[in-house]
């Protein structure tokens, strides 16, 4: 697989001099195909020290059992039996609803935005970008309650929708209901997409756009069969950096989601309290990260298939 | 008449507009709040006062809070791009399979739950006797974060056009020097966007920091400990104040862009 | 032979700016780990490691316990007491030399030999304790002394007089006359012992599967009526400042900043039933401060901490000598009453916990 063996040769970056240039490339090829490894190398052997090894603790108590405030590794399967029981498994239904939900809502919205940065602004670039991230440099927490105040019975929109005569009785489902969650999530989460978003769309060559125009495609055909199968990794990983951090959110539904909405991160957090159940917690969580490698391969299926 | 592009223009602004004041909002409210003379907020406010800045001012507490978030925020997300990019790049060299398993595997810190992180990550220290302190949570910040790099910059990094990359050992260069001269700087805008979300989310983290504290406090861990007594007003005015620096950055920022842009 | 490159790109990193990154994140990344192994030793006389909830590590605290007892106290902040745990038994035990626990985690901590005994004749603060609170047996797992507490309340109903009217009754959360105004605690040891209260059942922390079923009947066919479960203090707060909720189990702390604010807010111990719970103060097992962190307990227990206490945090001090100090009005706006503490049912870990979760996610799945 991965080549660990790095001949002398390689360190020292010069070109060799005085020799053809056939051979020099082809040196220079293998140099740089015996490199890859080396790019790599320093953050796997990172990875590996400092998360790989605690995964692994991570399966490992997964596998075992609570007893007396202790973890008893008598290697079973209890825990993902119970993961499998009908009130755990309507939650991760649940979780796995929104989050998707959550996620599609953030791109649809976001692609407008991550679109404008890139390819129609270039003087006022910066400021936008840091303007659009600025806001999640003041908690979530904060936030999450200002939320509260501006979908509340008394709040924000219903005061607007009352004054405009609109409604008579201040909506409700505004808030503490699955409806705030997702808005809540959304808001929290729309920096994630727009970034990743406008760093691949940025560096789509103009001059494919110019090509595509001068054969006379509408834009609406060229954004369809050119800008978005480019832009599809990003929109993937978008996607994803959306629908991952919602799978695992709990503070920010509990806080607006009333008697609606239990999510799967509630659940995990409880079972490292005073109950202990480590096990459990773990095996809920692994089953977790299988879940979303599983939705991330399917998204890595369309993307190879639409990229171009 | 306006044509069909300068209407698609037109709504493009109006629709980012939107999106800029939908991410505000809640900020706004928070300022709103910051100068409300009670605790309790009730709209329409009534009565006016600066006095949570005063507070604020004076509370030594999330002073010292901030300054350590600050620290820790920055050097994750240096810490974390400086390995992540040279990951990405490597990675994304390989055929697809060796790639999709390897950033397969860079991502599952980002699918963890932080509790989990955090409690499993300070066992590891725990067993390896080293002591908990700033560096060991900017460890962890950076373990949590690095998904983000990679997955960012590698999307990036595969619609690059590699002739460049041939072209530049074609003429001698060794693949360090490409790699440095010629790669990171096409992927400039992806590393920054890894930079200001490694930031962000380092910024705001309670648990991990929690978990692998010394006896520094960071700001989000200070916040959630709040929660149990009620979260005091200045952390209002906190906010606002962080909405103003940041929009300070914002300018400053695009000025320098600019400067350099005009060189 | 090194060529330059020059191609069509934007200014790059050089690699000797790379160079100089690296080298300074990496002392960057060193110092700090230099700076605080020196300080979490806590090695230097006087100062102690406290692991604590963000109120007791408020500065008015740390400079207290600075000017009246030369110690210099390091707040570590826990967003509860599960988290607490948690941390401590991951092996942070031997960073800490002083914690504020709630009662109820002090026996499991105990068990787990996180907190040592402490030997309450050494108090010279003891004996002006309330009675009520000097051998509780949350604080004396076993019989023996495990720490004091410093603070007590108690849960019950807060409710809006301008829009429910008085309140004296359990009934009053299960009463569809305030239907999408009802506030519930999202939390196990909350709701389902208003559950308990509401059926009348004599243990509410050691209920067996009947009664739990039972409990969760009720609270799901009370889902309709409630407006949220609310997480957090400032939440509730917030939501009977803005009248999104007219009534709701809840803690005392609400009602001060609400009454402030100008809203008629009543408190009442529900004739069924009200929880209590304390907060109080345990020494770290295995700390080499245990005799300046037995004379902070002592000091916290005493009338002077208890007097800063109830008036910075409006929370209720055990030491009634800090009580006799205190403005009359005040201590009945704090709602300082022991004498009813037999009505109150304080809090405990229940010995099938892990069912009461269970039952009360099923509520919250419902």
């Amino acid at each position: 697989m991965t080549e660990l063996s790095t001949p002398k040769s390689d360190i020292c970056p010069d070109g060799a001099a005085g020799q053809s240039h056939f051979f020099r490339r082809f040196k220079a090829q293998s140099q740089a195909e015996r490199g890859r490894s080396i790019l790599a190398l320093p953050g796997l052997l990172f990875l590996t020290v400092f998360f790989v090894v605690p995964l692994i603790g991570i399966i490992v108590v997964s596998f075992g059992e609570t007893k007396d405030f202790e973890i008893l590794y008598n290697f079973n399967v209890k825990n993902y039996q119970k993961v499998l029981e009908p009130l755990y498994f309507d939650v991760i239904v649940r979780t796995l609803k929104i989050a998707i939900l959550v996620a599609t809502v953030s791109l649809l919205i976001g692609f407008p935005v991550a679109y404008y940065l890139a390819r129609k602004v270039k003087r006022w670039r910066m400021l936008l970008l840091i303007l659009i991230i600025a806001p999640l440099w003041t908690s979530y927490l904060v936030r999450t309650f200002a939320w509260v105040q501006i979908l509340g019975a008394n709040g924000l929109i219903n005061y607007i929708l009352n004054s405009l005569g609109i409604v008579d009785e201040p909506v409700q489902w505004l808030l503490y209901s699955e409806f705030a969650v997702i808005i809540a999530l959304v808001h929290i989460n729309m920096p994630f997409m727009i970034l990743p978003l406008y760093a691949v769309l940025e560096r789509i060559d103009v001059r494919i756009f110019e090509a595509a125009y001068d054969l006379g495609a509408s834009p609406s055909r060229v954004i369809r069969t050119i800008t978005i199968p480019l832009a599809m990794p990003g929109i993937i990983i978008g996607w994803l950096f959306v629908f991952i951090p919602s799978i695992g959110a709990f503070v920010t539904p509990e806080l607006v989601g009333g008697t609606e909405g239990l999510m799967i991160g509630s659940v995990i957090a409880q079972q490292f309290g005073t109950t202990f159940q480590y096990p459990f917690g773990s095996a809920l969580s692994v089953t977790l990260i299988i879940l979303i490698l599983a939705v991330t391969g399917v998204m890595m299926k369309l993307m190879s298939r639409r990229s171009a | 008449m306006i044509s069909k592009g300068e209407m698609s223009r037109r709504a493009l602004i109006v629709w980012v507009s939107l999106i800029i004041i939908f991410l505000y909002a809640p900020v706004a409210v928070v300022a709103l709040g910051s100068l409300n003379k009670t605790e309790v907020i009730r709209f329409p406010i009534t009565e006016y006062s600066l006095s949570w800045y005063v507070d604020l001012f004076n509370n030594r507490q999330i002073g010292d809070s901030v300054i350590i978030s600050l620290i820790v925020g920055t050097l994750t997300s240096v810490i974390s791009t400086i390995i992540g990019v040279p990951l990405a790049v490597g990675i994304n060299k390989h055929g697809s399979k060796t790639r999709q398993a390897l950033s397969a595997i860079c991502a599952i810190p980002m699918m963890t739950p932080t509790l989990l992180l955090g409690i499993a990550l300070l066992n590891l220290f725990v067993a390896l006797s080293y002591p908990l302190s700033l560096s060991v949570i900017v460890l962890g910040h950076v373990v949590m974060t690095i998904p983000f790099v990679v997955l960012v910059v590698g999307a990036r990094y595969v619609n690059m056009d590699r002739s460049v990359e041939e072209a530049s050992w074609d003429l001698g260069a060794g693949k360090f020097q490409t790699f440095v001269r010629v790669v990171i700087p096409s992927l400039r805008p992806a590393i920054f966007s890894a930079f200001l979300i490694t930031f962000t989310l380092s910024f705001d983290e309670p648990v991990i920091s929690f978990f692998l504290s010394g006896t520094e406090t960071t700001l989000p861990v200070l916040l959630w400990s709040m929660l149990r007594f009620g979260i005091s007003p200045e952390i209002n005015a906190l906010a606002t104040i962080t909405l103003i620096v940041s929009l300070f950055i914002a300018i400053v920022a695009q000025i320098a862009t600019n400067k350099q842009a005009n060189r | 032979m090194k060529k330059q490159i020059r191609v069509l790109t934007h200014a790059g990193v050089s690699r000797r700016q790379l160079m100089k990154m690296t080298s300074a994140a990496l002392v960057g990344s060193v110092a700090p780990n230099l700076m605080s192994s020196a300080a979490y030793a806590s090695d230097v006389k006087g100062e102690l490691n406290y692991m604590t909830y963000e109120t007791f590590g408020r500065d008015v605290f740390v400079d207290n316990a600075l000017e009246v007892l030369g110690f210099e106290i390091k707040p570590t902040v826990a967003a509860n007491a599960d988290e607490m745990v948690a941390k401590l038994r991951a092996g942070a035990k031997g960073q800490f030399d002083f914690i504020t626990p709630v009662h109820t985690h002090v026996k499991v901590m105990a068990k787990l030999g996180l907190i040592q005994p402490v030997d309450s004749s050494k108090l010279t603060n003891f004996n002006q304790v309330y009675p009520e609170f000097q051998n509780m047996e949350a604080w004396n797992p076993g019989g023996e002394c495990y720490g004091m507490p410093g603070i007590w309340g108690a849960n019950a109903i807060a409710f809006n007089r301008e829009m429910t009217g008085e309140i004296d009754s359990i009934d009053a959360l299960f009463d569809p006359k305030f239907k999408g105004k009802i506030g519930m605690h999202n939390a196990y040891w909350s709701s389902l012992i208003v559950a308990a209260f509401k059926l009348g059942i004599e243990k509410p922390f050691a209920m067996d599967e009947a009664e739990l079923q039972e409990c969760k009947k009720l609270l799901i066919a009370q889902k309709p009526l409630v407006r949220t479960y609310w997480s957090n203090i400032a939440e509730v707060r917030s939501a009977l400042g803005s009248g999104e909720l007219a009534l709701a189990f809840t803690f005392l702390s609400v009602v001060a900043p609400l009454r402030k604010a100008g809203l008629d807010i009543g408190w009442v111990w529900p004739k069924e039933g009200a929880v209590g719970w304390t907060d109080g103060f345990s020494i770290i097992d295995g700390t080499d401060k245990a005799e300046q962190a037995l004379e902070y307990l002592d000091y916290a227990i005493g009338p002077d901490y208890g007097q800063v206490l109830a008036e910075k945090t409006r929370y209720a001090t055990v030491s009634s000598e800090a009580v006799e100090r205190l403005d009359p009005s005040f201590v009945k706006e704090i709602g300082m009453d022991v004498s009813q503490l037999d009505k109150l049912t304080f809090l405990d870990i229940p010995d099938n916990e892990v069912r009461y979760q269970e039952i009360w996610n099923e509520v919250r799945n419902a």
